[in-house]
């Protein structure tokens, strides 16, 4: 057992004293490097900056939140940011769990699997980004168009068309990171008690039984983690989107940290693209808030 | 490791006085008295959870008490270091560092006051070689058997002559036969060394065995301390009674009539000297002071477990579960007729609270405690 | 019988696609990087070709070379591995293992540290490095890299700590031991393997960063991520060029996770996995 009180003036300041100690200098670098430029930023969203015209700047109070209220351009992109987030990470969870689910049954080739799992992975988000732009998608060159032809579905313009463009940066995110969430359910599913499925086939349960009932409900922990993971992530993505499309074409796949971006560096009004940026963090801290919530009562 | 002679004021007399812990909402130990004597094997037995390890981190400086002192030879260490208090610890896990050999464990004592190398080369055999490892110096824990490890963990405690040498539980982890074997040798390393052990257990057989004296914890509590002899013979509670032996002392309730005394429906001789004014009791007979006869009160067999040496025999007595244990052996037919013969001298008294109930003075005397 | 040859089947067939789905966009960025430019523009798009390596020569050592991009990427990535280590490692042991009365709400600040997403702290950095001149520095951009490694870092190593029982440090203690040299003696050597982990993904993360590198870095701090862009234009793309430049910058964090693979699958795992089994 463990004592939670601090009864001894000595022994447990000295090991408090030992222990900030060797806190103390993260903790500075992160209170530096971070909380610092967040209030920053918090104070930047109430001014009006503009590097190029630099007779505009000024403090400009609420302005800057007033005017995102009436900003068509920011409400597309909060929807956009919703749709890609919600639907990249059901993807990675649902593919991933499907893949985790069959390869797990397999007797060879799992190694392989993982092999093969990592290479995307470990890949530079903007080189995907830049690959799928490239080879993959340009139409009538890139190999996904040549295949679409093949099957005859046709060529198209899957990152410039503005109604494929969405899915298609979707489709990317969701490629790169599926094997993510595969790697983490295989090794759920590994680390899964064996005797609980022997009790279940002796009481005659199906395999598909078996795995809503049995499977699903004590994967729950590991699915959650990789939720939590995952939707931070797609939140914040950014390179993989500006090397496909830059945002575009238009405003087409314009999540919120990519208008955030183009309005501070390309249209340098970085007061207001400061605004969207903390807009962007307030929605991340409660979404992430919320979702440990619901960890905490799985 | 220095010999006892050079003990000199390093005698490891402990002393715990009015010793409180509460671990938040839990008072885990409530006025701990205690006087452990130099060069005593002294054991902290009782259930988990009584506050017996809490008590052994207490000595060991693991743990700070709410309130009270503790002394060591005299010197009030109630908040000094565990490193400085010259007390050597053997953990129920043993706590071995894996990343070193046997040897890097047994040396890192030695090492962290800077003991010169040769001086630790010559210690640490001398320390491996008595518990019997001498040939293991080069393995790491991970390589070694149960039994080996326990070794490593108790050379790496001796090597350093320590005042104290406390022990967790650190034989629970072997199998039935090894404990037997170690807790021999562990005795015997102890009377060679002539240093305070303090010793906690849960397991009754091995304090008897093991200790000088010990102390029975219960609920936070002492609830009596004493030599075996002393505790076994006088269980100062219904509960320590109902704790030590094994099987262990049986239970009855009794009535006590001007001159008999009825239990289970039975009459049995009354003792002299009981303490008038008692009416229900709880009387206690051991297993082992049953005997078979052909007289005596009638009992019928439910079950007999042979152990070789000896018979334990489940009795029914009057419709009460009575155990008797028997060296006379032989095979007990269930539903077999017996019949019990118990000295009265032999029984213990509690008072319906749990209480011993002593014969009055001339008859015996009623002590507890050290 | 048969629904268990189908299920094999089904196995088999399901391994072939996702290897080869997921294999497929990076060999094919290999093939392309051996073929000349005529050929890559062939369509549809042929098979064989006679490889050559032009590509690779010129994006190494052409106008456009990115040899110093990669002198810039080895720069910022090893120096953040190591400063990040250096503080991640402390502080993930005082957060594991020892008792502090802050430890909570140290933690969930460290934690909420890494939730912050990089644009916003981005915008920040832009106005104030300006005004430091800290913008194309690499003393800059480490600090920069530091700064989301660090959290992310004590977060897997405290994981880690938490593994060593917590006897150790009571033996060592007793063993007079002051709590630093059993920290030093007893605890770190005992997680090695989660110290290469942490490493591994510190590595992989601050090797293929973009946007602060792209926002704070200039003409002589740019990393390999940044210098992709060199061979697109507005006027064209130098797709076999580029093919080439992103397997070169792309080589070594495959390489890593080649070799490291064990370690990664083990970094990603462990949190979800001691979720499962905890049950």
């Amino acid at each position: 057992m463990r004592s939670t009180s601090g009864a001894g003036p000595t022994q447990a300041r000295l090991e408090e004293r030992f222990a900030l100690r060797l806190m103390l200098p993260s903790l500075a670098v992160l209170a530096l490097t971070t909380t610092v430029p967040i209030l920053y930023l918090c104070w930047t969203s109430l001014q009006n900056i503009n590097p190029s015209m630099t007779f505009m700047n000024g403090f400009a109070g609420a302005g800057n939140y007033v005017q995102m209220v009436d900003d068509d351009r920011f409400w597309n992109s909060l929807r956009l940011t919703l749709i890609y987030t919600t639907s990249t990470v059901v993807l990675q969870v649902v593919i991933g769990l499907a893949l985790a689910v069959t390869i797990s049954e397999l007797k060879h080739g799992q190694g392989l699997a993982r092999l093969v799992a990592i290479l995307p992975i470990v890949l530079a988000p903007v080189v995907v980004g830049l690959y799928f732009r490239t080879l993959i998608l340009t139409p009538a060159f890139g190999m996904f168009d040549y295949l679409t032809v093949s099957l005859g579905l046709g060529s198209h313009n899957w990152l410039g068309d503005p109604s494929l463009a969405l899915l298609s940066v979707i489709a990317i995110h969701t490629w790169q990171w599926t094997p993510f969430s595969f790697l983490v359910l295989l090794a759920a599913l590994a680390a899964l008690p064996a005797d609980i499925y022997e009790a279940a086939k002796m009481d005659r349960a199906s395999a598909v039984r078996r795995f809503w009932h049995i499977t699903l409900p004590m994967l729950r922990p590991a699915i959650v983690v990789v939720v939590i993971l995952r939707m931070t992530v797609a939140l914040s993505a950014f390179a993989a989107i500006f090397a496909a499309t830059g945002g575009g074409p238009g405003t087409a796949t314009e999540i919120l940290n990519l208008y955030a971006y183009r309005t501070s560096f390309n249209e340098l009004q970085i007061g207001y693209g400061a605004a969207l940026a903390v807009t962007l963090l307030v929605i991340t801290l409660a979404t992430t808030f919320m979702l440990f919530r619901l960890r905490r009562a799985s | 490791m220095t010999t006892p002679k050079s003990r000199e004021n390093r005698l490891g007399e402990v002393a715990l006085r009015g010793i409180g812990k509460r671990f938040g909402g839990f008072q885990a130990l409530d006025g701990i008295d205690l006087v452990i004597r130099p060069g005593e094997f002294f054991s902290l037995l009782g259930p988990s959870g009584s506050g017996k390890t809490t008590t052994l981190r207490i000595i060991a400086g693991l743990e700070v008490p709410d309130s009270g002192a503790v002394y060591v030879d005299g010197r009030d260490v109630t908040h000094v270091s565990p490193g400085d208090r010259d007390a050597a610890m053997v953990f129920q896990s043993y706590a071995l560092y894996p990343h070193m050999s046997v040897r890097g464990n047994i040396a890192f004592p030695l090492r962290m006051v800077n003991t010169k190398r040769e001086e630790i080369e010559r210690q640490v055999q001398q320390a491996a070689e008595r518990v019997g490892i001498g040939h293991l110096l080069d393995r790491r824990p991970g390589q070694l058997s149960g039994g080996q490890q326990q070794r490593c963990a108790l050379a790496r405690a001796l090597v350093r002559s320590p005042r104290l040498f406390l022990l967790d539980e650190p034989l629970s982890n072997l199998d039935a036969r090894l404990r037997m074997q170690t807790r021999t040798e562990l005795k015997q390393l102890q009377r060679a060394l002539d240093v305070t052990a303090i010793y906690v257990t849960h397991d009754q057989e091995e304090a008897m065995s093991l200790s000088d004296r010990m102390a029975i914890f219960m609920d936070g509590r002492i609830v009596q301390t004493g030599t075996p002899e002393e505790v076994f013979g006088r269980p100062a509670t219904a509960s320590i009674a109902g704790f030590l032996g094994s099987p262990p002392m049986n239970l009855l309730e009794a009535k006590l009539l001007p001159d008999a005394i009825e239990v289970a429906g039975q009459l049995l001789p009354l003792p002299p000297g009981l303490p008038a004014g008692q009416q229900v009791v709880t009387l206690g007979v051991r297993p082992g002071d049953i005997a078979f006869g052909a007289t005596g009160l009638p009992a019928t067999v439910e079950l007999s477990e042979l152990l070789g040496d000896s018979v334990i025999v489940d009795l029914r007595l009057g419709g009460v579960a009575v155990k008797a244990r028997s060296y006379q052996v032989r095979r007990f037919a269930e539903g077999e007729a017996v019949h019990l013969q118990i000295d009265p001298a032999k029984l213990h008294f509690f008072s319906p609270t749990g209480q011993r109930l002593d014969p009055h003075p001339g008859a015996g005397h009623a002590t507890d405690g050290d | 019988m048969i629904g268990r040859l189908a299920g094999r089947l089904a196995g088999a067939a399901t391994l072939i696609v996702f290897l080869g789905c997921w294999t497929f966009p990076v060999v094919w960025g290999a093939v392309t990087s051996l073929k000349t430019e005529r050929d890559v523009l062939a369509y549809p798009p042929i098979a064989a070709f006679a490889p050559t390596l032009a590509n690779y020569a010129d994006v190494l050592q052409g106008s456009n070379s990115i040899l110093p991009n990669l002198k810039s990427s080895a720069i910022l990535t090893v120096a953040t591995t190591l400063i990040t280590m250096a503080f991640a490692v402390p502080a993930a042991y005082a957060l594991a293992r020892l008792r502090l009365r802050a430890r909570r709400p140290l933690g969930f600040y460290i934690l909420a540290t890494q939730m912050l997403p990089p644009i916003g702290l981005v915008i920040p950095y832009f106005l104030i490095f300006s005004q430091l001149s800290l913008l194309n520095t690499y003393s800059g951009l480490i600090v920069v890299y530091v700064s989301f490694s660090l959290p992310f870092a004590i977060w897997m190593l405290v994981s880690y700590f938490e593994e060593i029982p917590r006897e150790m440090e009571e033996a060592a203690l007793i063993d007079r031991a002051s709590r630093f040299r059993a920290m030093w003696y007893i605890i770190l050597p005992q997680v090695g393997g989660g110290i290469s982990v942490a490493l591994v993904f510190v590595f992989l993360n601050a090797w293929n960063e973009f946007l602060f590198a792209v926002v704070l870095g200039g003409r002589t701090v740019r990393p390999v991520t940044v210098a992709m862009f060199n061979f697109i234009s507005l006027e064209q793309t130098q797709w076999a060029r580029v093919s080439a430049a992103a397997l070169i910058a792309m080589a070594p964090v495959i390489l890593l996770g080649v070799l490291a693979q064990r370690h990664i699958v083990k970094g990603l795992t462990f949190g979800a996995v001691k979720g499962v089994s905890r049950q």
